[in-house]
């Protein structure tokens, strides 16, 4: 019976490359169904998405086709090995998705926390939009180009962050920029000035209106808005959360 | 790194020995200042670049050139110059000194490697073993007439079992790096970064624990541009990275043997400091 098991584990050690490129091939295929790859990755990058499916596939056949002496030169234990740490990612990917950098990343990955914690808290002027045309634009955006819309009336989108040390008519927005993947992505935030007290927990996803402003601190530009308007907006699909550099 | 071992698959297949020295310049280090520049025309990124290196020295070539594109391709290429342009808004400085310094340590890594080591010293015996006594059927040393369809069968059999060899270190390797991502909060090293030493010391460390992908890390380290961390910092950062990471150190465990990479790894390591420290003091 022992010999017997045996002899499975060790024909299906043959195999277990083979299987470990079609379950490669069908974490992809996922990715790529459904654009849900786009909540991990640059989206520039399908193309290599769909090469690297068809590459899979071809090692694939060429795993089930090998010669038998390719076969024996591994150790059935080195090849389980092997083989249990290439399903990692995979099983990451199907887990993972629908959760996406939030707070605690913001903390981790920002380079100047002491922006985030206490930018200056500015009286809001109280200003009105209804005659004033309102430029939608994103946080990248905003953040690449605020020059060009200082003293204009905008609408963004983002994420809240606040801290109990800042006041409660202050707090940040903010949204992970990509570049190719999330393992780079960089917090974008500004500042909102809300006026009156607004308890928004963080990580609520909210539509901001109001006034743009720029102010000098410490030589560095920090963005702000005077807030006319603050709506609650349902949280967009994981593939829509992050911004991306071109 | 699929398109890696699958071009390291098609060399070993398709390109015999001794082509590969016929095409060598003469001279112990005509090939070295070739290789370290070698990724201009095959831009490769780290992860790429390791399966390509482990069949390139099982092909014959010298220890010196193969760790000069080991070190260079992942930075002297044109989609790395283009990513770190874009990043730093195009200031053509830093993208030239970028390239510079990664070729001038790359090429002076090659040398002072194989200045330490014989290749028999620092590559692991199994790929000698392979040198030297070809044992796959439709490998281009062996001679004989094959056909294409068997010979490209070959190389994808050689690409596929290198993935299922090194594919797990580049899976450990991302699991360390999302593990410290997650525990170690960045702003712990642009605070301490006061002086060129610690500052570019600092900056190096996280590189290496980072492991970012040479053609993305030029945007983590363009965020520092305005605080206190200085530009030389910032580039050894994007230097050393593409070198020296954890997925790297475990993946050259697939290629070197142990004493050559800690050699490999404190040199390059070295050089990358004190070019940075010299670049420091000579701009200023």
């Amino acid at each position: 019976m022992k010999e017997k098991v045996k002899k499975i584990i060790a024909v299906f050690s043959i195999f277990l490359p083979a299987i470990t490129f079609i379950i490669w091939a069908d974490a992809y295929f996922w990715l790529l169904k459904g654009d849900r790859y786009k909540a991990f990755l640059q989206p520039k990058l399908r193309p290599l998405l769909i090469l690297a499916m068809m590459l899979l596939l071809t090692f694939v056949v060429a795993s089930i086709s090998q010669s038998p002496w390719k076969k024996k030169e591994t150790h059935i234990t080195d090849v389980w090995l092997r083989a249990a740490i290439l399903f990692v990612p995979a099983l990451f990917l199907w887990t993972v998705y629908g959760q996406s950098l939030g707070t605690h990343a913001l903390t981790q990955k920002a380079f100047d926390t002491e922006d985030i914690i206490s930018l200056p808290q500015t009286p809001l002027e109280h200003s009105s939009i209804s005659d004033t045309a309102v430029i939608t634009i994103s946080l990248l955006d905003l953040c690449k180009d605020a020059e060009k819309f200082e003293g204009k009336f905008i609408a963004t989108e983002g994420m809240v962050f606040r801290k109990d040390t800042i006041a409660e008519n202050t707090f940040k927005i903010f949204r992970f920029v990509i570049f190719c993947c999330a393992a780079d992505a960089l917090p974008m935030w500004i500042s909102v000035n809300s006026g009156k007290s607004r308890n928004f927990e963080n990580e609520t996803w909210v539509k901001v209106e109001g006034k743009c402003k720029i102010d000098k601190i410490n030589g560095r530009q920090v963005i702000s808005i005077d807030a006319v308007a603050i709506q609650v907006i349902p949280t967009p699909p994981p593939e829509k959360q992050y911004l991306f550099f071109y | 790194m699929l398109l890696g071992t699958f071009v390291g698959g098609f060399i070993e297949v398709f390109v015999p020995q001794e082509k590969i020295t016929r095409w060598l310049p003469e001279g112990r280090f005509a090939t070295v200042f070739i290789a370290a520049g070698l990724g201009i025309f095959f831009p490769v990124c780290e992860c790429a670049v390791v399966p390509v290196v482990r069949r390139l020295l099982n092909k014959g070539v010298p220890l010196s050139a193969a760790i000069a594109f080991l070190l260079g391709g992942p930075i002297v290429n044109p989609v790395v110059a283009a990513s770190t342009a874009v990043a730093y808004f195009f200031d053509w400085s830093i993208v030239v000194n970028r390239l510079a310094f990664g070729y001038a340590i790359a090429v002076a890594t090659g040398i002072l490697m194989d200045t330490f080591f014989t290749k028999a010293q620092a590559i692991r015996s199994d790929i000698l073993v392979s040198q030297n006594f070809s044992h796959h059927p439709e490998s281009a040393d062996k001679g004989g007439s094959i056909s294409l369809r068997r010979k490209i069968g070959g190389a994808v059999n050689h690409a596929a079992n290198d993935f299922f060899d090194i594919g797990r270190f580049l899976v450990i390797g991302a699991f360390l790096a999302a593990l410290i991502q997650t525990m170690v909060p960045r702003y712990l090293f642009s605070s301490v970064a006061s002086t060129p030493v610690s500052s570019i010391s600092i900056m190096m460390v996280l590189a290496i624990v980072l492991n970012l992908c040479s053609e993305a890390d030029a945007f983590v380290a363009a965020s520092l541009q305005w605080t206190l961390v200085p530009i030389s910092a910032q580039l050894a950062f994007m230097i050393l990275g593409p070198m020296l990471d954890i997925k790297l150190l475990l993946m050259y465990g697939r290629v070197f043997r142990g004493r050559a990479i800690i050699v490999l790894s404190s040199l390059t390591f070295m050089l990358v400091f004190l070019s940075m420290m010299a670049r420091t003091f000579v701009i200023k």
